[in-house]
């Protein structure tokens, strides 16, 4: 049906570098921050020339295109949203002027959060490290560098150009105005997609290809979003250790020499998370306002409470409805196809995603009619994201997954699969 | 490559021309915005002049800490911008020079060290 429809392979060329290099740079930007270094965004530039290599590709250049237009956009507004302003580039103007990542947990000031991890604002003093000055703009390409990478990524997983370009114009209605404006909720969406998507390729790889493939690049790749997923927001840490959870059971029926290497391997995001950002939290004393005590009394009074239970429930139709339907017709579409097996953690990890965001509006020590009106349509929006980007890597997953099948039936090497284990 | 691929592709690209138009129409975005983008001292449309005001007295002065007073503590939004644009001079509560508007009445023991349009800095004995 599609141009090019197969979902990516797992061979290493210059997109997949690209994407990987990028993300790598997001962290060791932000570990260099830590000893008053940083990564100067010229060095993003020559990387993301790499995709100058593959000009031949649709992909490439639309993908080009879309974000000289985010650059027009970017600099042509200043930094005005609320949090954006206050957060996350005020603790960017303090990495910058400071020399140092940890220059917000003197709790300067109460009201500015100084327990949010600071991958962006890391990259925005770099920004202003390399012009040599802080203005209300420039900073703020900092969004582009950390939207660089996951858009490398989407443009080689969905190799086929249509399939791309309606990725992109999903993105772009899904996130609108929070996409650029300086907010981290739409990059932590679009970094959750990437993972969604490489967790459902990661479940095809071990289902349809041999039961001990290496598919080192998937985990890789896995395992540096879920890095950068950690280092991005709060809720990444949620995020991650969900995306963590639904990619353990792939480890089933692998030999215990590659469960050793892989679970070791998808443990370094996080002890990368904890060394450069948790610990200094703890050390410093820097809690954040999510879990303080009496969780479980808010739980029970807001239960009790049929308005604020009524109020949550409509937000949440009215923000997810439309997606929770998409996600019904994905899965049945893909048991048709039958290829639901690997659509499966995704979805498990959106529908956790859901309700465990739903659980925080429940136990909020804030009034919650406020935090939804300031909050609901950017934080939901991360599994809402997802959703799209599974819907649209099962509808280029289709013919390929065929094909897989077709080739595993066809292996000649005598090689036992899981396809002809597991497969119906 | 068939016809109906053809016409996918085709649509396909239609679709993401029209959402980044609707997407560039709907952001605040203006090309006279980015002639001033590469300046140093570029500033916002969510800083008001009063906040630049402080800004200019700040630069001026020598003092690291200031407070504000009494009368411009309670606008929750001018006290998060000058905290914001002040930086690496911080907004203090007690102990350091005072930022008050300039029509407010300075105490008889305090001396003015700047004046601005909106507002001036004041220290006192």
């Amino acid at each position: 049906m599609f141009v090019n429809n197969q979902p990516f392979e797992e061979k290493l060329d210059v997109l997949w570098v690209t994407a990987a290099v990028l993300f790598a740079f997001n962290l060791i930007n932000t570990a260099a921050w830590t000893i008053g270094f940083y990564l100067h965004p010229i060095v993003y530039c020559v990387a993301f020339s790499g995709i100058l290599l593959t000009w031949r590709r649709s992909n490439s250049w639309v993908l080009v295109i879309t974000l000289a237009i985010f650059l027009i956009i970017i600099l042509g507004t200043s930094i005005i949203a609320w949090d954006a302003r206050s957060i996350w580039f005020f603790h960017g103007k303090r990495i910058y002027i400071d020399g140092s990542l940890y220059s917000q947990l003197d709790k300067y000031p109460g009201w500015s959060h100084g327990d949010y991890p600071t991958l962006l604002p890391a990259l925005a003093a770099s920004v202003a490290r390399a012009f040599g000055y802080w203005n209300e703009t420039l900073p703020k390409l900092a969004v582009l560098l950390a939207l660089s990478p996951v858009l490398v990524f989407f443009s080689r997983a969905f190799t086929s150009a249509a399939l791309f370009n309606l990725w992109l114009t999903s993105m772009l209605l899904v996130c609108g105005a929070i996409l650029l404006n300086g907010y981290v909720d739409a990059i932590l969406a679009l970094y959750c997609a990437a993972a969604c998507v490489l967790l459902a390729e990661i479940y095809r790889s071990a289902f349809i290809r041999a039961a001990n493939a290496n598919n080192w690049l998937l985990h890789a790749s896995f395992a540096l979003i879920l890095a950068n997923i950690l280092l991005l927001k709060n809720e990444g840490l949620l995020a991650a250790l969900m995306l963590w959870v639904c990619w353990l059971p792939q480890l089933y029926r692998r030999s215990s020499k590659t469960i050793a290497w892989q679970l070791l391997g998808l443990l370094l995001p996080f002890l990368f998370y904890f060394v450069v950002w948790k610990l200094p939290l703890i050390q410093n004393q820097v809690t954040g306002d999510t879990f303080l005590p009496g969780n479980i009394d808010r739980l029970i009074t807001r239960l009790k409470n049929p308005t604020e239970l009524l109020e949550l429930a409509t937000t949440f139709a009215r923000i997810c409805g439309f997606y929770v339907g998409g996600l019904g017709l994905i899965l049945a579409y893909s048991i048709h196809q039958k290829t639901g097996k690997q659509i499966i953690p995704g979805t498990i990890f959106i529908c956790g995603y859901w309700a465990a965001l739903y659980m925080i509006y429940l136990i909020t020590p804030h009034s919650l009619t406020w935090l939804l009106n300031t909050s609901a349509e950017r934080t939901w929006m991360v599994p809402n994201l997802c959703v799209v980007a599974l819907g649209i890597y099962t509808i280029g997953l289709n013919k390929f997954q065929k094909r897989d099948q077709f080739s595993a039936f066809q292996s000649s090497d005598g090689a036992e699969t899981m396809s002809s284990k597991i497969s119906p | 490559m068939s016809v109906k691929r053809k016409i996918i592709l085709g649509l396909s690209y239609i679709a993401l021309a029209w959402a980044l138009m609707h997407f560039m129409k709907h952001e605040p975005w203006s090309f006279s915005e980015i002639a001033i983008a590469f300046n140093v001292d570029r500033s916002s449309p969510a800083i008001s002049p009063m906040v630049a005001d402080l800004k200019s007295i700040a630069n001026a002065g020598t003092a690291a800490r200031y407070q504000l007073s009494k009368n411009l503590q309670p606008d929750a939004l001018l006290v998060q911008r000058a905290v914001e644009y002040l930086y690496p001079i911080r907004i203090v509560s007690q102990n350091a020079p005072v930022f008050a508007a300039n029509t407010e009445v300075i105490p008889s023991n305090c001396a003015v060290l700047a004046r601005r349009e909106t507002v001036l800095a004041y220290v006192c004995e």
